[in-house]
């Protein structure tokens, strides 16, 4: 099971809609998926239009009752674990536990997974906190979308300290440039200047109205049109993605 | 739909899916996503071999579809058009492999004519996802010679999560008279019970259960009359040419036949028990020739792993040979089967076996027949111990083929009548013996080959001297194969009677007798060994 983590600490930058058409996309190539929905938030389970049960916790999650809580979506393939809104306090909870332990939790917490499935994504909220430092360690690759704007590309460069200070192996981020508007000169320039570094990926997510009318549709991309420019995007970027942790072997 | 349905119900015809979310409670709605039309004819091999291994093959002119228990798709592909193909017939990839592994060497016969409508649906919560799969078939099968039957079957695709509306519609479906479908029960089933077809008897080993009180005579009938059932059921896949195994199970009809009359030879009238015997040996000798050719042809790529690949073209040509001497033998052969000869024979044995046998007066017929088996039981098993201890490392072939015979008289003893013994007791005494049997049977087939192989009798161009010298080289490396391999086949049997004259053979045969041990002594057969 490979695990994939798409992270940055800046909120809007288009992680939740990157999660979602991904999730779809491996899942559509007859992958087996899981999508954990670890924003509290809950974006990605309202685009499955899935709800967390009741009974469903953040203590639940760390006691690795998470099992009966896994929902199919619309989609072969495709599982999701919705997120709870106790989920907020997730950091907490993680602080609560010993020095040793605490940081290898949720690696600890995903591992029986492998058993159903092939790949997990982790949709993840936009913080840099204990449980940043988890998803790091839990993940095969951190799939990181950078608005090519300076304010995104500071979030990259917190990532990159965090990556540092763990002493984690920094080939796992994978950035890519994302809600890109070609038009914007601003946005050119950027892209002119670091997509050249091997920490970024060759595709690059434009800025489409499809992708925000997601919202409505309550649909992955492919789900509505198959072939749209959008969902053609999100299989370049998957299989960019794939390929590189599947190399890294 | 890839996976296995959570449930499945065969429905009442008022059934109606778009009543169901009204039914469940507010917020559910139902949505129809697709439906399919599909008018296929069903085949299968005469024993219903696919559906044994839960497979469906239907065809639509030269489209080809293998469903699985539930209906699924397994594979398809383009087929032949014959009306009654073989899994060879078929190009390479993944259908023509799963015929091969469940038809075998049996032809696929049309069975039945199918409409299909397969319609699916959605069941949507109240945010408009999916919580429920449903599929609903409706079908009209059409028996040959019966009348049309129509049924319907709703299966449920559970969604991880959401288990409340899997039992929620599966409570609704029950409680309107709909019903479970049993695990494993293929989706033909409902139109197979309509029209009163049952695979398993075609699939089920010879067997009689005869009443444990029935007189030597009763048993000659029942055992008989099931007998000239097999048959009858036989008959016309020969006469037709449909597969190989039509022949080879009519031919173990009629020797079950010729071992019963020889059974009660001491019993019988010797005239009508003559009569029949003759008349039953010159049928299945009529069978002989094309029986032969079968087991050849069917051993066709077993012959060419034998041999070196320069050797094949000379067993090609023997093989062409083969194909037209049986052409000739069998059209010989139907004539023979259609004789009035071969039709009086039926219909006097039916005679006799129905009604004349109740009228004999002799004695003997009237007594037990469990106790007539037993007698029998005892002497068949003394005679086998006795011609085996006879049978050294260097005894003649024949002795080994005499015990064989022996051996096979009393498999078919077991068979007539097990349901008069303890079943179990006799089952274990067929394991045993099938052991033996095995051995000798394949050292059998291993000397009649030599000697088929060694006669060169093929209608092989004898002008083409090039020709007859790559066969005679081919066979001449196929009959020392065979050789080696009987040799090795003929050190093994000693092992194998030892087990079977053991004390645990002896003392199951023993068990079985039970308290018909009282048979007379002149009927014995040698001391046991």
């Amino acid at each position: 099971m490979k695990t994939v983590a798409i992270y940055s600490s800046k909120g809007g930058v288009g992680k939740t809609a990157t999660a979602v058409n991904i999730a779809y996309t491996a899942a559509s190539s007859g992958k087996r998926v899981l999508l954990c929905d670890m924003d509290s938030q809950g974006a990605a389970s309202y685009y499955f239009r899935i709800k967390a049960k009741k009974k469903f916790n953040s203590q639940k999650l760390l006691a690795g009752e998470y099992g009966k809580y896994i929902r199919g979506t619309d989609f072969e393939n495709l599982d999701l674990l919705p997120a709870h809104f106790s989920f907020r306090n997730l950091d907490l909870a993680l602080n609560s536990l010993g020095e040793k332990e605490r940081r290898m939790t949720l690696a600890k917490l995903l591992k029986p997974l492998s058993a159903d499935y092939e790949i997990l994504l982790l949709d993840c909220p936009p913080n840099l906190t204990l449980l940043s430092e988890n998803i790091i360690e839990a993940s095969d690759a951190v799939v990181c979308p950078v608005i090519p704007t300076t304010l995104s590309l500071i979030a990259l460069e917190q990532l990159l300290k965090l990556f540092g200070k763990l002493e984690a192996d920094k080939k796992k981020i994978l950035a890519f440039f994302s809600m890109v508007e070609r038009r914007k000169s601003m946005h050119a320039s950027v892209i002119e200047k670091y997509q050249r570094y091997p920490l970024f990926l060759k595709s690059a997510i434009p800025f489409l109205a499809e992708i925000e009318k997601m919202g409505l549709s309550r649909l992955p991309v492919g789900a509505v049109t198959r072939h749209s420019p959008a969902a053609m995007e999100y299989t370049r970027l998957w299989n960019e993605i794939w390929k590189k942790i599947t190399k890294q072997q | 739909m890839p996976q296995s349905p959570s449930a499945a119900f065969t429905l009442g015809p008022d059934f109606n899916v778009h009543d169901l979310p009204s039914q469940i409670g507010t917020g559910y709605s139902i949505l129809e996503t697709e439906t399919e039309q599909r008018d296929e004819e069903y085949l299968d091999t005469f024993d219903w071999r696919l559906l044994a291994c839960g497979r469906a093959l239907a065809r639509n002119q030269r489209r080809y579809r293998l469903y699985s228990t539930n209906g699924d798709i397994l594979c398809q592909d383009r087929g032949p058009a014959k009306l009654r193909p073989f899994w060879w017939d078929f190009s390479d990839g993944p259908l023509r492999d799963e015929l091969k592994s469940t038809a075998d060497i049996r032809a696929l016969c049309p069975q039945m004519q199918m409409q299909q409508q397969r319609q699916h649906y959605n069941l949507l919560n109240a945010d408009e996802k999916i919580v429920l799969r449903l599929r609903r078939d409706t079908m009209t099968a059409v028996f040959p010679g019966k009348e049309p039957e129509q049924f319907s079957s709703l299966h449920l695709y559970g969604i991880r999560g959401y288990s409340r509306p899997l039992q929620a519609v599966s409570r609704i479906i029950g409680q309107s008279g709909g019903l479970p479908v049993a695990e494993g029960e293929i989706f033909l089933e409902p139109a197979l019970k309509a029209a009163g077809i049952s695979p398993e008897k075609m699939r089920a080993k010879f067997a009689v259960s005869l009443r444990p009180d029935i007189t030597v005579f009763e048993g000659l009938k029942d055992v008989g009359q099931a007998l000239l059932a097999d048959i009858s059921m036989h008959q016309p896949g020969v006469i037709e040419d449909i597969d190989s195994e039509f022949l080879h199970d009519f031919r173990i009809a009629l020797r079950r036949t010729r071992s019963l009359l020889s059974l009660y030879s001491r019993i019988l009238p010797i005239s009508a028990c003559d009569y029949f015997r003759n008349e039953f040996k010159w049928i299945t000798q009529a069978t002989n020739t094309v029986r032969d050719c079968d087991v050849y042809l069917l051993m066709t790529e077993e012959y060419q792993a034998m041999l070196p690949a320069r050797l094949h073209p000379g067993l090609i040509s023997y093989f062409e040979g083969l194909r037209i001497l049986r052409k000739k033998e069998f059209k010989l052969m139907r004539r023979r089967l259609n004789s009035q000869r071969a039709v009086r024979l039926f219909s006097d044995w039916q005679a006799f076996l129905q009604e004349e046998l109740q009228l004999l007066q002799e004695p003997k017929g009237k007594t037990s027949c469990r106790l007539f088996a037993a007698k029998m039981l005892k002497k068949r098993y003394k005679r086998i111990l006795a011609k085996g201890s006879e049978c050294g490392p260097e005894s003649p072939d024949t002795m080994l083929h005499a015990l064989r015979i022996q051996a096979k008289k009393l498999r078919y003893l077991l068979e007539f009548f097990r349901s008069l013994f303890s079943v179990d007791d006799v089952d274990q005494l067929i394991k045993h013996l099938k052991k033996l049997q095995n051995n000798l049977g394949e050292f059998n087939d291993l000397s009649v080959q030599q000697t088929m192989l060694g006669s060169f009798q093929s209608p092989v161009k004898t002008d083409c001297v090039e020709r007859m010298l790559r066969v005679a080289a081919a066979l001449g490396g196929l009959i020392t194969h065979l050789a080696d391999r009987q040799a090795l086949v003929r050190g093994e049997f000693e092992e194998n009677f030892l087990q079977f004259a053991g004390k645990d053979v002896q003392g199951l045969v023993k068990t079985i007798i039970g308290d018909s041990e009282h048979v007379s002594r002149e009927d014995e057969g040698p001391p046991a060994a």
